[in-house]
């Protein structure tokens, strides 16, 4: 039986515990289990930075099993960004690792005297002091726990935060494998306010794996790598998407102010590949989405896990920043400071638009558009909190608040958290589900892809054929809600197992009932349908603890930008000149119609009222009635 | 208007997302020779629309990796866009926009 283990950093108490089975049982696991430990002990009246809050890093039933993209480990936490539920998850080798030695749920609360790092082996963990890693780069952090052995996994695996977190930045992220980032929230700024640096983890055991499941997970592996719609993330990685989102509209430039750029061959997969020195995967991933860059020399040598397509987009054309070097050399530099790349891209963005509205200006840096060396230089600023890095390093709600003078009006946030790379007046269904998101604007909460995608088959699996074709209309805002609360129940299942959604929610090429197949292999009697079931019950978890923050319709809004102002779309044409892409003439104009309309379909679907709150029945239904009973009477 | 002569086809086409904009229609009839392929019926498309059209659809003499083809409301492999279409049938194109992020 796996563990889960209670870390006191204030007394230095460590205590271990079987993990409850009937939490396995009502939460499944990872994002589920997380969710119902954070409800139950950080409540309403607990800061982000109270040592009273915790940091809990969880694995899932498929963790350190051959189960195809059982990569991902997922840590919450109260959030800093939004004080309100707080996640992230990431990718790469260290959450099967924790699996393997033997751990469900590593729960850190308290606050040590001094920094410290935690030591896990095979189903024992030490707190270990780390005045000597205090300040030190994650990369520098990774080499001085992993040494000679560096990234072959031969002495382990870490995690850590960069001088971002130490100095609680609330865009800071935690930084696993070198390259890979539970960015969102500000989980690396309660991990510094806790003076915990980093936990490297060092597993002997091969892990929970069974002859049964073997043949289950080489057959879902096989589906993977022969499904024709994942092709393009095998061929180039999620920064396929910068062209067909350039030409949809959908590529957020210049803080929102425009859907296009005019200079895509400049940050395109192709250009990209130009700086790819070979693909990486996490574990168990027969997709291998990621790669490793290098920019060999020049004003911009770097070498990085990376760029995807959201770091592309926050790093280049949100900026305004056509340079490729540059973008890879700014994943750089948030890599190593711990920062979210998509959160400080936009927040790079937003002072930029500060500057060009006169309402900030900084004496270093021009803040003009497009300028490598103030994008360059507001990552270090905001990474170290100097001059006006120290504001900006709150996200842009706070900054926005700090500089006053209608910057609020350029802050691209929900709930406190910095907007993903869509285009909510174009991919209706991701502004929905940006809004709606419990940990903020976040596109990985509902993953709503189908109509985007086209993807007609997944439509026709999930939902009544007489709404499909309104449905697979990007446009058309009727039956978005109907998609993302779909998506977010199966994005919670997802990250509940401790798997990729691009195995599930980007194409849906793996189905819930693929999903309950492997279950069953392991041992856990369970279908595809209650498997959403459960998956709706962590949705409405993480809405209750929200509603009991104080959080209601209001937090449940886009910025005024989407949904007050109209966004042109230009044809994207060839110059007979040149022979580069170039925008044309305006096509259309995008807009969202009537948001509310959406929300309140939203709600009714669930259950909850008019005011976003999940009803008595609803709670009722989902056997959530003792947590709800104090929050909703 | 479908014209439905013995030496050719109708094949109906569904346009989504920019495509629709590119071509000016959400849906339209197009009349080809029997024995058509998939493949010609796009390259056919791409010759009765304008420029941007043929971006959207293609790189080079390659059809993008992004676009999703269904016929008949089934998604084509690129593999099979040899194969000749019937008369009557339905295709539906997107440009394949999905979400991102890891």
């Amino acid at each position: 039986m796996a563990l889960t283990a209670h870390i006191e950093l204030s007394s230095g108490a460590i205590q271990y515990s079987t993990t409850e089975p009937t939490l396995k049982r009502r939460f499944l696991g990872a994002r589920g289990i997380g969710a119902k430990i954070l409800f139950d002990r950080v409540g309403a009246r607990i800061s982000p930075f109270d040592s009273e809050n915790c940091l809990i890093f969880t694995t899932g039933p498929f963790s350190g099993t051959p189960w195809p993209t059982a990569s991902r480990y997922h840590v919450t936490f109260k959030s800093p960004a939004t004080n309100a539920y707080g996640y992230a998850n990431a990718g790469g080798h260290w959450g099967p690792e924790l699996a393997r030695a033997g751990f469900d749920a590593v729960i850190v609360t308290g606050r040590a005297a001094s920094p410290v790092y935690l030591e896990i082996a095979d189903r024992a963990i030490a707190i270990r002091p780390a005045s000597h890693l205090w300040g030190l780069t994650t990369v520098a952090t990774h080499e001085q726990l992993l040494g000679v052995e560096g990234p072959s996994g031969r002495n382990g695996r870490v995690l850590c935060i960069g001088l971002a977190g130490e100095k609680r930045a609330r865009i800071a992220a935690i930084i696993n494998d070198y390259g890979r980032a539970a960015a969102r929230g500000g989980p690396g700024a309660v991990m510094g306010s806790k003076n915990l640096k980093a936990i490297h983890v060092r597993a002997s055991g091969r892990g929970k794996t069974r002859a049964d499941l073997a043949t289950v997970a080489r057959a879902m592996s096989k589906h993977l790598v022969d499904d024709p719609k994942l092709s393009g993330l095998r061929t180039d990685g999620t920064v396929i998407l910068m062209r067909p989102k350039n030409m949809t509209g959908d590529l957020p430039a210049k803080n929102h102010q425009f859907g296009q750029v005019p200079f895509i061959d400049h940050v395109d997969a192709h250009a990209l590949n130009r700086y790819r020195a070979r693909r990486l995967g996490c574990a168990m991933c027969p997709v291998r989405c990621s790669r490793l860059s290098i920019v060999p020399d020049g004003d911009h040598a770097s070498e990085v896990e990376g760029p995807e397509y959201e770091t592309t987009d926050a790093l280049g054309p949100m900026c305004w920043n056509h340079n490729p070097e540059v973008i890879i050399r700014a994943n750089q530099l948030c890599n190593e400071y711990g920062l979210d790349t998509i959160s400080t891209g936009v927040t790079v963005a937003f002072a930029m638009e500060c500057h060009q509205r006169g309402v900030l200006a900084d004496r270093d840096l021009s803040l003009e558009w497009g300028d490598a060396a103030s994008i360059l230089g507001l990552i270090e600023k905001i990474g170290r909190r100097e001059g006006v890095g120290d504001v900006l390093a709150e996200g842009v709600q706070r900054a926005a608040q700090a500089i006053g003078r209608g910057a609020g009006e350029w802050a691209l946030h929900v709930k406190g958290l910095e907007l993903p790379r869509q285009e909510p007046r174009v991919a209706k269904g991701f502004g929905l589900g940006h809004a709606t998101s419990n940990r903020g604007a976040d596109h990985l909460y509902a993953l709503p892809t189908i109509d985007v995608a086209g993807n007609l088959e997944a439509a026709r699996t999930i939902f009544p054929t007489e709404i499909i074709e309104q449905l697979v209309d990007p446009a058309d805002e009727t039956y978005k809600p109907d998609m993302v609360i779909y998506g977010e129940h199966y994005c919670a299942v997802t990250d509940a197992l401790g798997i990729c959604k691009f195995s599930t929610t980007e194409e849906y090429s793996l189905l819930p009932d693929d999903l309950a197949r492997g279950l069953r292999a392991l041992g856990v009697e369970i279908t595809g349908a209650a498997l959403l079931e459960i998956g709706e019950r962590i949705v409405n978890l993480e809405r209750l603890y929200n509603v009991r923050a104080g959080f209601s319709r209001a937090n449940d809004a886009l910025p005024p930008r989407l949904t007050r102002e109209r966004l042109v779309v230009c044809a994207s044409e060839t110059d007979p000149t040149t022979g580069m892409t170039r925008l044309g003439a305006p096509l259309r104009e995008a807009q969202l119609f009537d948001f509310d309309a959406m929300l309140d379909r939203y709600y009714r679907l669930r259950g909850w009222d008019a005011n976003g709150r999940p009803t008595r029945a609803a709670l009722a239904r989902l056997d959530l009635s003792a947590e709800g009973a104090e929050i909703v009477g | 208007m479908r014209l439905n002569r013995s030496h050719e086809i109708v094949v109906r086409v569904r346009y989504f997302n920019i495509l629709a904009d590119y071509a000016g229609t959400k849906r339209a009839e197009v009349a080809v020779p029997i024995e058509t392929t998939l493949r010609a019926f796009l390259n056919h498309l791409i010759e009765i629309n304008p420029e941007p059209f043929r971006r959207a659809l293609s790189r080079g003499e390659m059809f993008s990796a992004y676009l999703r083809v269904f016929r008949n409301e089934r998604m084509v492999a690129p593999e099979d866009f040899d194969a000749p279409l019937a008369d009557g049938d339905d295709i539906m194109l997107f440009p394949a926009v999905a979400g991102g992020a890891a």
